[in-house]
């Protein structure tokens, strides 16, 4: 029933997310009516006035834009022609990293920082420019486009130089931009506000190290989204380009760090070190194999997003199964990411991220209904461990046996009250615990069987062998098998209880033995288990050995002969 | 009076021992103790009884098919027991007294008087009489009950057009039943529930009619009090 809610959240969100992806490849076909300028005819260094109509550009070599000068002042011209009707209005789009002066027809109609021949007289324009063109200028026929750039500002680390040459319709540049920067500012403010309010779980409601991790990989998120986006947003001077490359790759490597370790601390994996030496070692390499930033930040997302599809499909066939769905929206971006590489790194990556956040916090919030459902178990565990010790037919027939012996023999009634307080105090202790020393629940047990022993007016005895001290075990759950087999057994006078702790690595066993005489009474009710007491004291153990060991335990209460045989196993952490 | 004492608890069990022997004085005929229900089982089907004090845990099914089997029998039962949540339960069951652990000496004597004070009747109410046939122990639902009537040490019980046989003279039945049972003649009590209306015939002969058509004979000394009972 669980799964199936949890599942459905994160099916709604698979399904927006495919809806949005959708959504850009639409978008991105509409940009296909512009025209693309891809080669120019360049003259570098250029000449004082590179724009006019008449100029003899006839031996100027024509180039591709991706090969330009630098550190150069350069002109680039070309011709295109256009057909009537063409655009309503014509906008040009130029993301070039250098400062520059655009001419349509000669007329100057941009001018992007302040062009000069060095880098002293130079100002930094930027990146991105989008200029309308006058509508008078974009009569049928042949249009001269000049632009007169320079580069000195730029530094060697930025390979590329050019992003970008169109005249594309106006109303399709601002429709770009709007559906672009809006959908980026959606999901940087979901990501910010999910940092801040994990920060805010994680100091003001539960210290776990999940909500720190999800926080700082929301924080770094947003800081890469924004690095990223900056350019189309608000703008960005050409000569920061490589910074802004050095910060997108540093949030990258960090995002990627914090992806994979995430899903160590949620699906409590093991071996998380020698995980986290693989993650360090993945990424690192990736960065040492490839070239340019662009590809270094894809290589280590790509990386990263592989380890966390490994570290969840081993958390599955370990048996938790709720990762499914955070294993199956990475391996949707490992498929995305496969069809189209290129395209990976404009919004694919955002969305993919967000989208892998998204399935993050549902299973987080899942997480902490859990959470707080088991700590009112915790909590009812403990009340029926306090409620079954203090109700009638243990402590209402120790207090019989007071009032008899406070007449019989006084000295004998001080004693008993002594043990029987004794009792009663470490079982208090214990409620509040989830687990407790086994020597001191062995105490516990020598105490009740002590107090038996009073009643009975005979001697119990209590063998324990193999007893170490650094096993711990759920609070009162032998106890509770001693006080089942007095509440549902005759024991014989004198009888003998043994414990035998065995331990091979870190796999534990207890076995308890106690005496057992069959009769028509517990016979039935053992096999039935129709006995409340039996049942309320077996459903205690397994509730406190649930709670303690998740399912890694094994709980095994059968009768063999004329005694009855408990046996506990479960794994210690070495 | 014979009595027998069921108690695992050897303290506790000579704790009861010797306060019952104070409280029952020259009443007490036999008493006789056990740590365990089975012995005194075994001594109960040889011999005839006329109270059993029990330590039984109640705790479960079995703990109750145990105490129907008792109360159908010829004696009292009288619960000790520490699980006082059991106690009305238990009084549904047919015991004459639940006392809970631990317990006064004066607690003692009040089911003590209890057992020969046949007017005293229950504070809870019996639901079921359960009665022994062969085998098998039938339960009885009191609402069920039209009338008993006494049949030499035993009582017959006529319910749902039916009869059983119950091992309790009808003297011991009584206390355990709740008030709206009356003795109406020395060897019947009538369900008033069940009575829809009553008779005076010539020669100062009395009867009640109940729900099934069935009618019963009034004693003289009893008319007056049914009468009163019958207009309230």
């Amino acid at each position: 029933m669980k799964v199936s809610i949890v599942g459905l959240g994160v099916m709604k969100f698979i399904l927006y997310f495919v809806f949005a992806v959708f959504q850009l490849g639409f978008a991105s076909k509409a940009h296909a009516q512009s025209i693309n300028i891809s080669q120019m005819q360049l003259l570098s260094p250029g000449p004082n006035n590179c724009s006019a109509i008449t100029l003899d550009d006839s031996q100027w070599e024509v180039t591709s834009l991706r090969k330009l000068p630098r550190n150069q002042h350069f002109c680039l011209r070309t011709q295109i022609t256009l057909k009537e009707n063409s655009f309503n209005s014509a906008s040009l789009y130029l993301s070039l990293l250098a400062s520059s002066k655009i001419y349509w027809d000669g007329t100057l109609i941009y001018e992007n920082g302040v062009v000069a021949q060095n880098r002293s007289l130079e100002q930094v324009g930027k990146i991105d420019v989008i200029v309308q063109i006058p509508s008078n200028l974009t009569s049928e026929g042949t249009h001269y486009i000049a632009i007169e750039a320079s580069n000195f500002h730029l530094d060697n680390h930025t390979k590329s130089t050019f992003y970008g040459f169109r005249i594309m319709e106006t109303s399709q540049v601002y429709d770009y931009i709007v559906s672009n920067s809006t959908l980026s500012a959606f999901i940087l403010g979901c990501l910010f506000i999910f940092s801040v309010l994990f920060q805010l779980l994680f100091w003001l409601y539960q210290r776990q190290n999940n909500y720190q991790i999800f926080s700082l990989l929301c924080l770094f998120s947003t800081c890469l989204l924004l690095t990223e986006k900056w350019r189309v947003m608000f703008g960005l001077s050409y000569d920061l380009q490589s910074l802004r490359l050095q910060l997108v790759m540093l949030f990258t490597f960090i995002n990627s760090l914090l992806l994979p370790t995430f899903y160590l601390i949620y699906n409590q994996s093991a071996y998380k070190q020698r995980w986290l030496l693989v993650i360090f070692t993945v990424l690192l390499t990736s960065i040492l194999l490839s070239h340019d930033y662009n590809d270094k930040s894809i290589a280590m997302y790509f990386s990263s997003l592989f380890l966390a599809f490994s570290i969840n499909v081993m958390a599955f066939k370990n048996g938790k199964k709720d990762i499914w769905a955070n294993t199956a929206i990475i391996f949707l971006a490992i498929l995305i990411f496969v069809a189209e590489p290129t395209k990976f790194t404009e919004d694919r990556f955002a969305l993919t991220l967000f989208a892998i956040i998204g399935v993050m916090l549902v299973s987080l919030i899942q997480e902490m209904k859990n959470n707080r459902l088991r700590s009112l178990a915790s909590i009812r565990l403990e009340a029926e461990l306090l409620k079954r010790n203090l109700q009638p037919h243990f402590l209402m027939n120790s207090l019989m046996l007071v009032i008899e012996w406070i007449e019989e023999k006084p000295y004998a009634a001080a004693e008993f009250v002594q043990a029987l307080s004794e009792e009663l105090r470490m079982l208090v202790k214990f409620s509040g615990l989830s687990t407790v020393p086994l020597a001191e629940e062995v105490a516990l047990c020598r105490r009740h069987i002590e107090i038996m022993s009073y009643r009975y007016e005979t001697k119990y005895t209590f063998a324990v062998s193999g007893l170490e001290h650094s096993i711990f075990i759920p609070p009162a759950i032998i106890h509770t098998q001693i006080e089942n087999a007095f509440s549902h057994n005759e024991i014989p006078n004198n009888a003998h209880f043994t414990l035998e702790v065995t331990r091979e690595k870190n796999q534990v066993r207890l076995i308890l033995v106690s005496p057992y005489t069959s009769n028509e009474d517990n016979q039935s009710s053992h096999n039935n288990h129709e006995s409340k007491g039996i049942g309320i004291g077996e459903r205690y153990i397994k509730s406190r050995l649930v709670e303690c060991f998740h399912n890694d335990f094994s709980y095994q209460s059968y009768c063999e002969g004329a005694t009855w045989i408990n046996i506990i196993q479960f794994k210690v952490n070495a | 009076m014979h009595v027998i004492i069921v108690e695992d608890e050897p303290a506790i069990l000579r704790r009861l021992e010797r306060q019952v022997t104070e409280l029952l004085g020259d009443k007490l005929d036999r008493l006789k103790c056990f740590n365990n229900l089975d012995d005194a089982q075994d001594y109960i089907s040889h011999q005839t009884i006329d109270v059993l004090f029990l330590d039984l845990n109640l705790r479960g099914k079995n703990g109750f098919n145990m105490l129907s089997t008792l109360t159908a029998s010829s004696f009292h039962t009288i619960i000790v027991s520490a699980y006082a949540d059991k106690a009305i339960e238990a009084f549904e069951y047919g015991v004459l007294d639940f006392i809970a652990k631990p317990f006064t000496k004066a607690r003692l004597q009040q089911a003590i008087i209890r057992l020969s004070d046949t007017h005293q009747r229950q504070d809870y109410g019996l639901r079921y009489l359960s009665v022994k046939q062969a085998s098998i122990t039938q339960l009885i639902e009191i609402n069920q009950i039209d009338y008993i009537v006494a049949s030499g040490h035993y009582s017959e019980i006529f319910f749902n057009e039916s009869t059983r046989l119950h091992d309790k003279p009808i003297q011991k039945l009584l206390p355990l039943l709740p008030p709206n049972f009356e003795h109406i003649h020395r060897s019947y009590i009538v369900n008033m529930n069940k009575v829809t209306c009553l008779k005076a015939e010539p020669g100062s002969k009395y009867t009640l009619t109940l729900t099934n058509g069935q009618e019963l004979p009034i004693s003289r000394t009893h008319y007056s009090k049914i009468k009163d009972k019958l207009s309230s």
